[in-house]
């Protein structure tokens, strides 16, 4: 059975820092709500051939695209691995200095 | 303590300073990510899900007060405020900027610390007892052999680029408590009749995906012999291991696939032919180590400590602790304490900032300036007069660090799971934490006795599920997590691989699970048998019947 289109963002880790990022479509962001959403099958494969081009190795490690529901409205990640991604931390308490996240 | 001489300074130094350039050329883009990526891993940075991780090497487990500090003030400055003791003896810190790292790497060489050979296909840290040197049952204070092992692993040419990592591990002691039968070659030394020291020696342990028990290769090799016998077992793998599948290129498949004779036959062949003189290290080096592994000096004391048992009839939560927490001593009025990583509520390991500096301040005024990190992710102060145990034990509390769980339910071994690794399949943290939550109760805690869980969240096997008394394994089983349990593992010198119940468990559900068979343990039980004893006397039957009846 084919596999169900389903949306996708591109995601990677910022070569400096580490931290998970987004592509909105101009630029990196650390808050995957700011991500450019490929909604269709050409607009997945141009982002997924965007995300092997190697000038972006420049700014980030590893891009890859990841399915996203937008069922509500925002993208949300189909898997758990990309959901803890998205939320920058993990799931419980864990650090004297957590990440200072904006409101 | 063992302590760099010359070489090993400008080592770690260059190391470092190397480092520096290969992160400045991957940031100028003259290296590109798949060039650069080997060169990190060879410095212990990873890339996991959220941020660069490094993990720095605590060879054979041990640390000095200023390396413990220097740890704090890590994981304050360039982390969020604390590291992760791992199940090999290691820190990890979950945080760093990769632009930071090269500075990081400076402050380690400054204290004599490194992430050398905590990456990679290489021979790994060499992992020990961390009783080692203090502990009644020991031969010979193993961390000479595996300081020995460290400077003829480091660098070597021949062992850079094995199919795949490589861990040894040595004891002293018959009690194992560095797990040597689960690595790809384990050491135990010993004394043969005639009163001399030597070694047994292990091969093709290991866990990951493929767990097995170590083989005797031999029963006994002489002193002398180490260096080159180890150079003619990692030769004949380094040219017969399998490199056409990554999950089948551990020692543990080639001696599985050849058999121990045969195996050992080719050792035993190449070995012969090997030019040991020119291997072995010189009587003069070997005094050096020695030297600094010599026993600090002990005051000459009486073994019982008035203080002391006055102590533990007055406070009750510090009898408790000194009954799961504290270990005998080879030294009349000394003692042995565990600091356990695993108060109900935090993640198995982990230790802010604040605590390590008040283990570092311990260590320097009370445990002659040593502290060991375990396998079993806990701290260990080696040198405690009996009579200062208290104070001790009021210190650690203080920082939350008195947690009287050493070997009890809630001393839960876990990876750091799918909240931060980039393998996990599954989250490992929280399940400890639920299950520890389940069984906070401290009498229940007693009342169950020794039981070891351990929790890995893939098939990898960081957390050591396998040699759990009750493992756990997380998978993902399409979307959702699943936990496969298995029962009846051990590490130690009975070694064992746990056995599968059967079908998974949801996140929801593998606390519950877990109860099942503490239940069904209780119930069973004769007076005084463990769970461990219990498994191995009734088997898997009936806890599988209890733990599936519901289903």
């Amino acid at each position: 059975m084919p596999k169900t289109f389903s949306p996708a963002v591109m995601t990677a880790n910022d070569l400096l820092e580490g931290d998970a990022v987004w592509w909105t479509g101009a630029a990196w962001s650390r808050d995957l709500a700011a991500a450019q959403v490929a909604e269709t099958p050409d607009a997945v494969e141009a982002l997924s051939a965007f995300a092997s081009s190697a000038a972006l190795e420049a700014q980030v490690v590893g891009p890859y695209l990841v399915d996203v529901t937008l069922a509500s409205g925002a993208p949300f990640p189909t898997v758990r691995r990309e959901a803890i991604r998205a939320d920058r931390e993990p799931t419980f308490a864990y650090a004297p200095e957590p990440l200072e996240k904006a409101a | 303590m063992y302590r760099y001489d010359e070489f090993d300074a400008a080592f770690v130094a260059d190391r470092a300073a190397e480092f520096r350039g290969q992160v400045a050329r991957r940031l100028s883009g003259s290296l590109t990510e798949e060039e650069f990526r080997p060169l990190r891993l060879m410095n212990g940075v990873y890339l996991q899900l959220h941020a660069y991780m490094l993990r720095v090497a605590i060879p054979y487990g041990t640390l000095s007060g200023a390396q413990m500090r220097m740890l704090a003030h890590i994981a304050e400055k360039y982390d969020r405020g604390y590291g992760h003791f791992t199940t090999r003896q290691n820190i990890q810190f979950n945080w760093p900027k990769l632009k930071d790292v090269p500075d990081i790497l400076d402050d380690l060489a400054s204290v004599e610390m490194h992430a050398i050979q905590t990456s990679g296909n290489c021979i790994r840290n060499t992992t020990s007892d961390p009783f080692a040197g203090v502990a009644p049952d020991e031969v010979e204070d193993p961390r000479m052999t595996a300081e020995l092992i460290r400077q003829w692993s480091s660098l070597h040419p021949e062992f850079t680029f094995l199919g795949r990592k490589f861990k040894i591990a040595v004891t002293g002691a018959e009690e194992d408590r560095a797990a040597i039968k689960v690595h790809d070659i384990g050491i135990q030394v010993l004394k043969n009749e005639a009163g001399q020291t030597g070694y047994r020696v292990l091969v093709g342990g290991g866990l990951g995906r493929t767990p097995m028990i170590g083989k005797v290769i031999r029963n006994w090799l002489p002193k002398a012999d180490l260096l080159p016998y180890l150079e003619a077992c990692l030769r004949v793998y380094n040219l017969n291991g399998r490199r056409d599948n990554k999950y089948k290129a551990r020692i543990k498949i080639l001696v599985h696939e050849l058999g121990i004779d045969e195996y050992k036959r080719q050792v035993e062949e190449a070995f012969a032919r090997l030019d040991g003189e020119t291997i072995a290290p010189d009587a003069a080096e070997v005094a050096r180590i020695e030297s600094y592994f010599a026993p600090p000096a002990y005051e000459a004391l009486a073994d019982e400590s008035v203080l002391f048992e006055r102590m533990k009839r007055e406070d009750a939560a510090f009898a408790a602790w000194v009954e799961r927490n504290v270990h005998a001593h080879r030294t009349p009025g000394y003692a042995v304490a565990t600091i356990s990583l695993k108060p109900v509520g935090g993640a198995p390991g982990d230790a802010t900032a604040e605590q390590m500096r008040a283990m570092a301040e311990i260590a320097e005024r009370h445990s002659m300036d040593e502290l060991r990190v375990t396998h079993e992710q806990n701290v260990v102060l080696p040198n405690i007069r009996k009579d200062e145990l208290y104070a001790v034990w009021r210190k650690l509390a203080a920082q939350g660090l008195d947690a009287a769980n050493k070997g009890l339910v809630t001393d839960i071994i876990a990876c750091p799971g799918l909240d931060y690794c980039n393998l996990a399949t599954a989250r490992s943290i929280p399940v400890a934490q639920m299950i520890a939550e389940r069984f906070k109760d401290p009498a229940l805690q007693q009342k169950i006795g020794p039981l070891s869980i351990k929790i890995s969240g893939c098939i990898n096997a960081c957390g050591h599920h396998h040699v759990g008394h009750i493992g756990i394994l997380g998978l993902d089983k399409a979307g959702v997590e699943s936990y496969q349990i298995t029962l009846g593992g051990d590490a130690t010198e009975t070694a064992a691989i746990g056995e599968r119940t059967g079908p998974g468990f949801s996140f929801e559900d593998v606390t519950d699970a877990i109860e099942t068979l503490v239940a069904t343990y209780l119930d069973r039980r004769l007076a005084g048998e463990t769970f461990l004893q219990c498994y191995r006397r009734i088997g898997m039957a009936e806890f599988k019947e209890t733990l599936y009846a519901a289903a």
